[in-house]
């Protein structure tokens, strides 16, 4: 450039050796592009193989396993003859002999302050209650999961007796070591009361109730936390391990911005152990401890609703649900896999073997 | 030394980015000169010149034949890239990142080769009332070296400053004058892009 002025020269330098790069890069040859569907084959041939793996498991069984280990979940939840769902005359309480029971034998006395209508306080359970609390006993031993455990219950009473079975529900709740959560009655002829019995005496306070009266309607429901609480176990000891490695190396801290980094992170991971904590103890409250919601009304009242009763769906168990299927699948999926596998390994030793056998067959038939 | 027109050049630049750089060579010292004219300040002239250019290399692809010599795209870049000086005061470098290129201090030399290009005489007059406007140490710099046509060594001697301080209060005081009469709407330059 023919110019006095460096700088306009050392700019048509810069620009020069720009256009030269530029150039250099558009004429490089550009990199091979490659088949943006070249893994289609393989990823519909993994897709198949499981798929079929999936239904060779769910054909061996792998669904109708699990679905039978809820089968005995659901059955551990049960109380003897009380079935979730079923009207009275399902529970195998024979209510056509127990629907109207002599207050004074079949059921525990209300308290004293009841007036002696519906006799008097017993110290010890029926000995039918006494035979019920023995076949429970056995179910009781063998559950060793976390499962809240709760129950509705409907019952007709005789006519005039509601006073005297109101009490008798607050001594059924008393004898088995749990409480009236809350109650509401309506005209003095009916009311619904929600008590909670420790999840021990569930199946022996059920039956205590169903033998008030007639029962219209009884249901359970049994939710089995185990995952769940074996995972927050688990988060436990990881948040407990890391809280004593940053307690560790809070004493090697040697600047403040070190220690506050740490003190941060140690604050959120003692929030952390704080809040599994909570969710722990919850988990053992619920398990420990079973809710049952009563109804009971006199001929020709109506049943009293309590707000409770509303059964709305539940979304924990929604997921629950969700996360079963999803592990059913995969389970399913595994054990058709587990079936597939030494199939595929044997084909392909066969394939191998006829090949090398076609190999040497071949020069044979040359010649 | 290449034959095609400038047209030709900016069309060529699009595959043959070499052809750019013939388009740099002929019209860099015009547009130089153009901005020195109108900003009166040599680094805000080179470093104008240089945006533009990188401006117009990083854009030559939008350049479109519309029968008009290619060198009025070129100056219309510059007329914009001027606009936004006087209204902002800065000199933008975004171009030159764009395209890679490292933004230059101006070579001490070269304030005074600039100068050169423009011809200070017919706005003698204008700048004794534009001085007017400037402080002491700029007005005195200038003075000195405008009006009296003292270098810039000889300035520093009379000023008692270095010689790279009574630069700056040159350019300053230059860049202050150029917008001052271009709020007036004085136009210093002569010639017609």
């Amino acid at each position: 450039m023919d110019t006095e002025i460096e700088f306009l020269r050392r700019f048509e330098g810069e620009l020069t050796m720009r256009a030269q790069a530029d150039a250099g890069r558009a004429s490089a040859p550009k990199p091979k592009q490659r088949d943006p569907h070249r893994w289609r084959p393989w990823i519909a041939a993994a897709a198949s193989l499981l798929a079929l793996a999936a239904l060779i498991g769910l054909l061996a069984g792998g669904i109708s396993n699990n679905a039978s280990e809820f089968a005995s979940v659901g059955s551990a939840v049960g109380a003897p003859g009380f079935n979730d769902q079923t009207s009275g005359n399902q529970l195998g309480l024979n209510p056509g002999t127990n629907a109207h029971p002599p207050a004074n034998e079949a059921v525990p006395g209300p308290p004293a302050a009841d007036g002696g209508t519906a006799g008097a306080p017993s110290a010890s359970p029926a000995p039918d209650l006494q035979q019920t609390h023995a076949g429970t006993s056995a179910s009781e031993q063998t559950d060793l999961s976390k499962i809240i455990r709760d129950g509705q219950i409907a019952v007709t009473i005789d006519t005039g007796t509601f006073k005297a079975k109101a009490g008798s529900v607050a001594h059924i709740a008393a004898v088995n070591g749990g409480s009236i959560l809350s109650s509401s009655t309506e005209g003095g002829d009916s009311g619904s009361f929600t008590i909670r019995v420790p999840a021990a005496n569930f199946d022996r306070a059920t039956v205590q109730l169903a033998q008030l009266g007639s029962v219209d309607s009884s249901a359970s429901q049994g939710q089995d936390v185990t995952a769940q609480y074996i995972d927050l176990k688990a988060h436990m000891k990881i948040y407990l391990s890391r809280r004593k490695v940053l307690f560790g190396l809070m004493d090697k801290a040697t600047t403040i911005g070190q220690s506050l980094t740490l003190q941060n992170q140690l604050d959120q991971v003692q929030l952390k152990i704080d809040q599994i904590t909570g969710q722990i103890n919850y988990i053992n409250n619920q398990v420990a401890e079973s809710t049952i919601k009563v109804d009971l009304h006199e001929p020709g009242a109506a049943a009293a609703q309590s707000p409770d009763t509303v059964d709305n769906p539940s979304l924990g168990h929604a997921w629950d649900r969700a996360v079963q299927g999803l592990l059913n699948v995969i389970a399913a999926t595994l054990i058709g896999l587990g079936y597939l596998i030494p199939l595929l390994i044997i084909a392909g030793i066969v394939f191998v073997i006829v090949r090398l056998a076609r190999r040497r067959r071949m020069p044979v038939e040359n010649v | 030394m290449d034959e095609r027109s400038d047209t030709e050049l900016l069309l060529a630049s699009r595959a043959e980015r070499v052809a750019f750089v013939e388009l740099y060579r002929r019209h860099a010292e015009d547009v130089l000169r153009y901005f020195a004219r109108r900003t009166l300040d040599p680094e805000a002239a080179a470093e104008l010149t240089a945006e533009t250019f990188a401006e117009a290399y990083a854009s030559r692809r939008n350049y479109r034949d519309t029968g008009t010599n290619g060198v009025a795209w070129l100056y219309g870049i510059a007329r914009h890239q001027l606009g936004r000086f006087f209204r902002t005061g800065q000199i933008d470098a975004a171009a030159r990142k764009r395209i890679g290129i490292s933004r230059e201090a101006l070579p001490p030399d070269d304030y005074e080769r600039i100068e050169e290009l423009v011809d200070l005489a017919p706005i003698r007059e204008a700048l004794v009332e534009a001085l007017e406007t400037l402080g002491e140490e700029q007005r005195d710099a200038l003075r000195l070296h405008v009006i009296d046509g003292l270098g810039y060594a000889e300035v520093a001697t009379r000023l008692g400053c270095a010689e790279a301080a009574a630069r700056q209060r040159v350019s300053r005081g230059l860049r202050r004058i150029a917008l001052v009469l271009q709020e007036r709407g004085l136009s210093l330059a002569t010639e017609v892009e």
